[in-house]
């Protein structure tokens, strides 16, 4: 999958960073975070999986920072790295405690030790690995860094934020949901449903195509933990491969579109768009019925299993999930309404015309795998073989034929009645939001995304630089200054502060000349 | 090719790009899209080659650093992701 998602995503580059001074970098970034992701996949321990997944972040850091000279991608890399870090450190601590419990950090070992002994197994370490995956996948509330990575170039939104580095966390899981006890399989769940619900909301009040799109892969990504946490991780892998050509095709498609209209990222600056590039549009089109999980596509197979067993599971979360293929039917329909139909609403857009074979061809390959990728007994060399048991497990309940007709009615309804919905709000285009506009406080509200960056810039401005300033001082004064360098730091400390007494003015001298005077005066007269 | 050079290939193939993009420097700039495009292509090619002649999963494993009776391994695996799962045992965790 990997590959062949990168292959394509490399080929459209090279229509897209045709123009591009720094496209050496960019190819070596993507070359290099091929290395790094490949590595993830088939490192056979915990360490070894560490080791890559910190080069996937480092990749993905530099990719996000091609264009540096625009502060907003600086920024936008650097908060990935920070937000990853703070993941990756109780992921590294969960590996830690894993090879003191288990003397191992080699997957298949661990495997066999948990099954011969369960009393190792803790949710205190399962929650501190699934903090990798927290991270990684941008999950609630570690999910802040993905909206704005879009700052990078499409196709890395494409590779990385899409199809494959966000992914990795969902995997990891996969690889070690032996050693995940009941309470954190619940937790995985639950706030993978929340994630799915909230991202949905948010890519509602987006105006930047690619920002939609990554709040639609944050809700994805919710779909595939809530699964896992119900303890289908072979549905998981499976929403997982067909949601990344579908995705990778969205998001190249969303390249296409921006690199034709000059660069120009609001859906509301765009419009009428299928007559200019047809191919775009009509791929893009077969990705969205993918994401929306209709009949035939092949999101409609993942997404089907996903129902089916979140209804044999949990009815709330059942019904919660159907509420998020509703959504996102909604967003998604928005998107292409006002894309793509309706008149062009600039410049950019009116003068827009169909991009270059180059990147064409890609978006016809990965809209073939979007439609193909989900009759999943047809993979071959028998891929498909973990999703089919998971699959046949469901076939196997005694109430599957009733389920699965209750699945298909809630579930065509839901994109039935989303895409309508859209439709009828943004159906002709539009150079506004209709909704927005009679809905204000909403869109405030939604568009705030619970204001979570804002308590994480609070917490660290309050609290965080005002200790990290403290930490600074004692590291200088006592540790340095004193502990270390002992009476040659203290004297050089006196030597700090007595400068602070030079400051070259004869009058200041005389003052602290009779102060001296003072004190020895109150000194000979017994007053210390 | 056996399978570990496969694998081997597979996983450094892209290094090597990346290297060899960054050796040709800012003056060879307009070779990096065919670096990346080739190592692409042979990474697929590989990848199938791979799974069409790969068992049912491989593991290559060996020793990297052992501190007394602590030893850590590096190691490649491919399997089937998620075959390890028994379901009996997930089911009905909610």
């Amino acid at each position: 999958m990997v590959s062949i998602v990168a292959l394509c995503i490399v080929t459209f580059s090279i229509g897209y960073m045709e123009d591009d001074a720094a496209k050496g970098r960019f190819f070596a970034g993507v070359a290099f975070f091929m290395f790094s992701m490949t590595g993830i996949i088939l490192a056979d321990n915990l360490i070894m999986i560490f080791l890559f997944w910190e080069l996937v972040g480092f990749s993905s850091y530099l990719l996000i920072g091609h264009y540096f000279q625009k502060d907003e991608a600086k920024s936008a890399s650097q908060k990935a790295f920070i937000v990853n870090r703070v993941g990756d450190f109780g992921f590294l601590i969960g590996i830690i405690l894993t090879y003191w419990q288990f003397g191992t950090t080699d997957l298949a070992l661990l495997s066999v030790k948990a099954g011969l002994e369960p009393t190792l197994i803790s949710s205190f370490v399962g929650f501190l690995l699934i903090c990798g995956f927290i991270g990684k996948s941008a999950q609630f509330p570690l999910h802040v860094w993905l909206p704005d990575a879009m700052a990078g170039p499409t196709p890395v939104s494409a590779l990385i934020h899409a199809a494959t580095m966000v992914a990795a966390g969902i995997y990891l899981l996969i690889r070690i949901d032996f050693i995940l006890t009941t309470e954190v399989l619940t937790f995985i769940a639950y706030s993978g449903t929340f994630v799915a619900l909230f991202a949905g909301f948010c890519a509602f009040a987006q105006d930047d195509i690619k920002r939609i799109l990554a709040y639609s892969t944050l809700s994805q990504l919710g779909y595939m933990a809530a699964i896992l946490g119900m303890g289908f991780s072979g549905i998981a892998l499976f929403h997982l491969i067909t949601h990344a050509f579908f995705k990778a095709l969205l998001f190249l498609g969303a390249g296409a579109v921006i690199h034709a209209c000059h660069h120009e990222q609001s859906i509301f600056k765009m419009g009428g768009l299928i007559k200019k590039m047809p191919i775009t549009a009509i791929t893009f089109i077969i990705g969205t019925l993918a994401l929306c999980g209709v009949y035939g596509f092949s999101g409609f197979y993942s997404k089907d299993a996903i129902l089916i067993a979140a209804n044999d599971h949990n009815m709330t979360l059942f019904y919660c999930l159907v509420f998020g293929a509703l959504m996102t039917a909604g967003y998604m329909g928005r998107l292409v309404w006002i894309v793509f139909f309706g008149k062009a609403n600039s410049e950019a857009a009116s003068s827009a015309h169909e991009v270059k074979p180059v990147m064409t061809v890609p978006l016809i390959i990965l809209s073939g795998f979007a439609v193909f990728v989900g009759l999943n007994a047809y993979w071959p060399f028998g891929l498909g073989a973990s999703i089919v048991s998971d699959l046949d497990h469901l076939h196997h309940l005694s109430n599957y034929k009733e389920i699965h007709k209750w699945v298909l009615i809630l579930g065509s309804l839901a994109w039935v009645i989303g895409l309508s919905l859209s439709l009828l709000f943004y159906g002709r285009g539009s150079s506004d939001d209709h909704l927005q506009l009679k809905f204000p406080k909403v869109f405030a509200f939604l568009k705030g995304r619970l204001w979570i960056d804002e308590i994480y810039e609070s917490y660290v401005n309050t609290i965080q630089k005002p200790f990290a300033e403290f930490l600074s001082f004692a590291d200088e004064v006592i540790l340095r200054g004193i502990i270390v360098r002992g009476g040659a730091g203290l004297v050089g400390i006196l030597g700090i502060g007595f400068r602070l007494l030079q400051v070259g003015k004869l009058n200041n001298y005389f003052l602290w000349f009779f102060v001296g005077l003072l004190l020895f005066w109150l000194y000979g007269i017994d007053l210390f | 090719m056996d399978i570990l050079t496969n694998l081997l290939c597979i996983l450094f193939l892209p290094l090597g790009a990346s290297l060899l993009i960054i050796a040709l420097g800012k003056f060879r700039k307009q070779y990096a899209p065919s670096v990346a495009f080739v190592s692409s292509v042979f990474a697929l090619g590989l990848s199938y080659t791979l799974l069409k002649n790969m068992p049912e999963s491989v593991q290559f494993s060996r020793e990297w650093l052992a501190f007394g009776d602590a030893k850590l391994h590096i190691g490649l695996l491919l399997d089937n992701a998620s075959d390890g799962l028994d379901c009996s045992t997930l089911y009905c965790y909610i």
